[in-house]
């Protein structure tokens, strides 16, 4: 974003403000404030900016893309306007058009770590992995602590990592550095659900619920770790813990079992034994949707 | 340097492509390979593939697909309906694990970044039904 205090001390203040109240996420003084100092200076493009800045967070991308095609139309390199304006084309998912505009951004600044985060997250959504990797490096290589590069890197590690892996280095610097932001928290609970710890997972994310207590994707977050953390799920365990892959692998167990009984056991007993793998089986696929439910 | 950045700023995206970020979900992949067998299997992972552009890298399961699939429909013929039942699912499952361990990494960025996977129902019904018609074919051919 440019110096506010170019602008005049009334803008320049106005503009501090608006800074401060959009950082705390309250958004209505902000508008209140963006209002008034429109009445004086209704092109500015910084108070446009931050206008538009406001209906992209609350998920007004109509008014937010007016509003930056405004920016841009008045100063066509507003770092802002072009940062916001990929950020738009993510949100209605014209991932080809937000990745040009990325590039054009870093053409005109090669230096920014924080726009080789943003390109790399882009990547890493897009499922070009190797692409977000080196991104990714070449944002730490430029700002070795950058807050959204080690985010992305702490992530690229989840992803390509196992659960027997090392420590991910990335995400202690995280915690470490950055432990009020809030991708360090999120990042913290995809590491503990990864890992199989969703108790721990469930501690975060109710965390991250204080803090941002109106967001729904947070409240969902806590919704669905108390759903995968409910006691009568245990015995669907290999399930939740390795995915699809405990599910193969249970089936293939559930088969040999009930099919070996059969030759080797009496009948009784074989019977018996397919009757419980035939409720467990319903019991797996009904019982989770009707829990979710109630949760 | 010039290079390696002249590198990272080339469009890995093209809006033309009809491009979708995400592949169908471990659940369509799971369900198609263990109802259809292993070339509805190969039908829904090489799909993927193909979204993924990585069908120079991925070619392979096409061909154990197939050899899967010829050496379940050979066994159905030998070892009785038991083995059509029992042991062709067993299969099915192993084609899936070998699937998922190709595609792995995929699967995992789309848990871990909450990225909506593409309705797979039609789709994956679709390369169901044509695994077991093939798996039917083939059988009645090799008894023939």
């Amino acid at each position: 974003m440019s110096n506010p205090e170019d602008r005049g001390p009334t803008l320049g203040v106005l503009l501090h403000q608006a800074h401060a109240l959009i950082d705390r996420r309250r958004f209505a003084q902000a508008r209140q404030i963006l209002a008034a100092a429109a009445l004086s200076h209704p092109d500015d493009p910084q108070l446009l900016y931050l206008t538009a800045f406001i209906d992209y967070s609350e998920g007004k991308l109509d008014d937010a893309e007016k509003t930056v095609q405004s920016v841009l139309l008045q100063n066509p390199e507003h770092y802002g306007g072009r940062t916001l304006r990929a950020e738009l084309y993510e949100a209605r998912n014209q991932y080809a058009q937000a990745e040009l505009v990325w590039i054009e951004l870093l053409r005109s600044y090669p230096e920014d770590a924080n726009l080789y985060a943003s390109y790399a997250e882009l990547m890493m959504r897009t499922l070009h992995l190797d692409k977000a990797q080196r991104l990714m490096q070449e944002g730490l290589r430029l700002e070795p602590d950058h807050a959204r590069c080690l985010y992305v890197a702490a992530l690229l590690h989840i992803i390509q990592g196992r659960s027997s892996d090392p420590e991910n280095e990335h995400l202690q610097r995280l915690v470490t550095q950055y432990p009020e932001r809030i991708q360090t928290l999120l990042t913290l609970v995809v590491a503990l659900n990864q890992r199989g710890d969703n108790q721990g997972a469930l501690r975060v994310a109710q965390q991250l619920l204080r803090l941002r207590p109106d967001s729904p994707q947070f409240l969902n977050l806590v919704k669905e770790l108390k759903f995968q953390t409910h006691w009568s799920l245990l015995p669907l365990y290999p399930m939740q813990r390795w995915g699809w892959a405990g599910a193969g692998v249970v089936t293939v167990i559930g088969i040999g079992v009930v099919n070996i009984s059969k030759s080797q056991l009496t009948s009784n007993v074989a019977t018996v034994i397919g009757v419980i793998w035939l409720a467990y089986v319903v019991y797996s696929w009904v019982w989770p949707q009707i829990l979710r439910r109630l949760i | 340097m010039m290079d390696h950045n002249s590198d990272l700023l080339r469009p890995s995206l093209s809006a033309d492509h009809n491009y979708s970020a995400a592949i169908y979900s471990v659940r369509t992949a799971f369900l198609t390979s263990f109802f259809g067998g292993p070339l509805a299997g190969a039908v829904i992972a090489l799909l993927d593939s193909y979204r993924l552009r990585r069908l120079g890298v991925d070619w392979p399961l096409a061909l154990i697909a197939i050899g899967l699939f010829m050496l379940l429909s050979w066994l159905a013929t030998h070892d009785g309906w038991r083995w059509a039942i029992y042991g062709s699912h067993v299969g099915n499952v192993i084609f899936f694990g070998i699937v998922y361990a190709y595609h792995r990494t995929y699967y995992k960025s789309m848990s871990v970044l909450g990225i909506t996977p593409p309705n797979g129902l039609g789709v994956g019904f679709g390369a169901a039904l044509f695994g077991i018609l093939a798996e039917i074919a083939m059988i009645k051919a090799i008894l023939s």
